[in-house]
């Protein structure tokens, strides 16, 4: 800009002066990266040494050794504690290294006294002990492997016959880290990996803690979950639907789920028959979903009825479709129709507002339907083809009226 | 955070880490020191699911129980088998209840079935932890002297309160790495 006449040396020497000490504070992201990395191989690697070389080793220096990874990431993290607390590469470092290093040190005890346990109880106890660290380091990594962790914990938990409620608990002690990150990241993609990691914990994990009052039910109670995040995602960001990723992944997963429920195979295992198994937590766990899904999807409707309402009307439907019977003859058949018509409806609106992703994703809402029906249904390929001709010529119309829509507007 | 209280966890968080497994240390070694031995007799396992990494997964014989048709167990419930040696000095379970027994031997197991009178269970011992290396040739052997129907191959383990501990695999009547010794000098010898 100098050279080019537009501004003085003085006046670009004073506009590197103000903005040099914020650049300066500004984390380095990729040496934030690294020192992630470096600490799970770091980790990694003297775990499996440990674990490897342990044959003519006596049990009591195995089990000291066992405790080395673990000892040296607390001696560590003192030192962090003191003195580096103002850098991010460190205290994420060090949190991430802690926290693998007490799952280590469990892992390792257990092996040396065969103790087989399950690897439900053996989660559980490594998330409990490693979820101080999160708040001790401020770690935004380690509140990501924390997320993913008590998601494996409800699934390790169902499959040993647990109901997995305390996933909820579990959830909400990460919950004051999770706002603190939101605050503390911009934009960005930090902020969308942990929004994901976060939204699919929630979505996952939810529904194994809740969803077993009835047979099936843990379909009604994903909707739910997924609606949750649609909702606030359409509420939220001012930038309009499916800009962040709670909206991305809300859609997406509604829009899969609809589609899967238009298989009538899907219907056999669901009905309103109740599972005499289910305890009072899930009860109040379901109770509370309903309610979160209740007044978000409520909000959004306020706010954006043309694009929060088709997409909620799916709950209803599939608690309609729940007591229709017939081998899910008719449940399948009306959502087939139903996710061509929310296609339909998305595609209008798409066009109407001027905006690609939405007519797009009505699009492929549409040929969604109608593909998925050509594998169970005994079409010849003369009809398959035309429909996939008229399919792509729509789509290439659409986006190509859309566009001059747009020209003309600008 | 204030400075203070992030010390006070971390205190909480060090203190936490490093009690359970000492606890986990403490425990086992209590009960490999003052436990009864029991000797379990093991049988073939799946093939397909024996060797996992770096363990030798164990079958048993004694997984099953008739229990008293009041009685109604669920799938995966925590129950109590009651043990005590057989004429031969091997374990043999001799009832399960859902309720700690007051006195003699028992082991926390896992019921894996129901019918009307009759559990099926799983031991908390079913992985013995050997090296990479070492673990798929002791696979090996416990499979080969297992298929026989010889009575040479079981489990030592200790029992103290309703848990218990591997003391030891024996294989073909060694332990399992004198087994692995004489396996191996026996292969370099041919």
């Amino acid at each position: 800009m100098v050279d080019a006449g537009l501004i003085t040396s003085e006046q670009s020497s004073r506009i590197r002066d103000h903005y040099s000490p914020s650049l300066a504070n500004r984390p380095n992201t990729s040496l934030i990266a690294f020192s992630i990395l470096g600490s799970v191989l770091l980790a990694a690697g003297i775990i499996l040494i440990l674990a490897h070389n342990w044959s003519e080793i006596p049990r009591a220096l195995r089990t000291a050794l066992a405790f080395l990874p673990l000892i040296a990431s607390q001696a560590i993290g003192f030192w962090v504690l003191r003195s580096r607390m103002h850098s991010v590469a460190w205290t994420e470092g060090i949190s991430v290294f802690g926290f693998i290093s007490v799952g280590a040190a469990i892992a390792l005890i257990s092996q040396i006294y065969h103790i087989k346990g399950g690897l439900e109880s053996y989660l559980l106890t490594w998330m409990l002990l490693a979820i101080p660290l999160v708040y001790v380091y401020r770690s935004t990594a380690s509140t990501c492997l924390y997320g993913v962790g008590i998601t494996a914990w409800a699934i390790a938990e169902r499959v040993a016959g647990g109901t997995a409620a305390g996933f909820w608990i579990l959830a909400l002690l990460a919950a004051p880290s999770l706002y603190l990150a939101a605050r503390r990241l911009t934009r960005g993609p930090v902020k969308g990996v942990v929004s994901l990691i976060a939204a699919i914990s929630l979505v996952c994990g939810g529904t194994l803690a809740t969803g077993s009052i009835t047979v099936g039910m843990w379909v009604l109670v994903m909707i739910g979950l997924l609606l949750c995040l649609f909702s606030v995602g359409v509420v939220a960001d001012p930038d309009g639907p499916w800009r962040s990723p709670f909206s991305r992944l809300g859609t997406l997963g509604l829009a899969v789920t609809y589609a899967v429920l238009s298989y009538r195979g899907v219907w056999h295992a669901m009905s309103y028959a109740v599972n005499t198994e289910a305890g009072l937590s899930t009860h109040i766990g379901t109770g509370v979903v309903a309610i979160a899904c209740v007044s978000t999807v409520a909000l959004a409707i306020v706010r954006r009825p043309a694009i929060a309402g088709p997409m909620a009307l799916g709950l209803p439907i599939t608690l309609v479709c729940f007591g229709l019977g017939h081998g899910g003859v008719a449940a399948g058949l009306v959502f087939s129709v139903y996710v061509f018509a929310l296609g339909v409806h998305y595609l209008v609106q798409g066009m109407r507002a001027v905006s690609g992703r939405m007519l797009n994703f009505g699009f492929l809402l549409v040929a969604g339907a109608v593909i998925l029906r050509f594998f169970d249904s005994d079409w010849s390929f003369t009809v398959r083809g035309i429909a996939f001709v008229a399919l792509g010529g729509g789509f290439l119309t659409a986006n190509v009226f859309l566009a001059r829509r747009k020209k003309a507007r600008s | 955070m204030k400075n203070t209280a992030r010390w006070i966890l971390f205190g909480v968080a060090i203190a936490a880490q490093l009690a359970v497994p000492v606890s986990m240390i403490v425990g086992s070694e209590d009960i490999l020191a003052s436990g009864v031995r029991y000797h379990f007799r093991t049988r073939p396992v799946d093939p397909e699911d024996a060797f996992r990494g770096k363990y030798v997964a164990l079958g048993f014989e004694e997984t099953s129980c008739a229990v008293d048709t009041m009685l109604r167990f669920k799938t995966h419930q925590k129950a109590y088998a009651l043990i005590a040696r057989d004429d031969s000095g091997f374990a043999q379970v001799t009832g399960l209840t859902p309720r700690r027994p007051a006195h003699g031997d028992y082991v926390k197991v896992v019921v894996t079935s129901f019918r009307r009178g009759w559990v099926d269970f799983r031991y908390p011992f079913e992985k013995y932890f050997l090296e990479e290396e070492n673990a798929p040739r002791a696979e090996g052997l416990y499979r080969e002297h297992n298929l026989g129907g010889n009575q040479d191959t079981y489990v030592v383990v200790r029992v103290k309160n309703g848990a218990a501990v591997i003391e030891d695999l024996v294989i073909g009547g060694l332990p399992v790495r004198e087994a692995l010794r004489q396996d191996a000098a026996k292969t370099g010898a041919e």
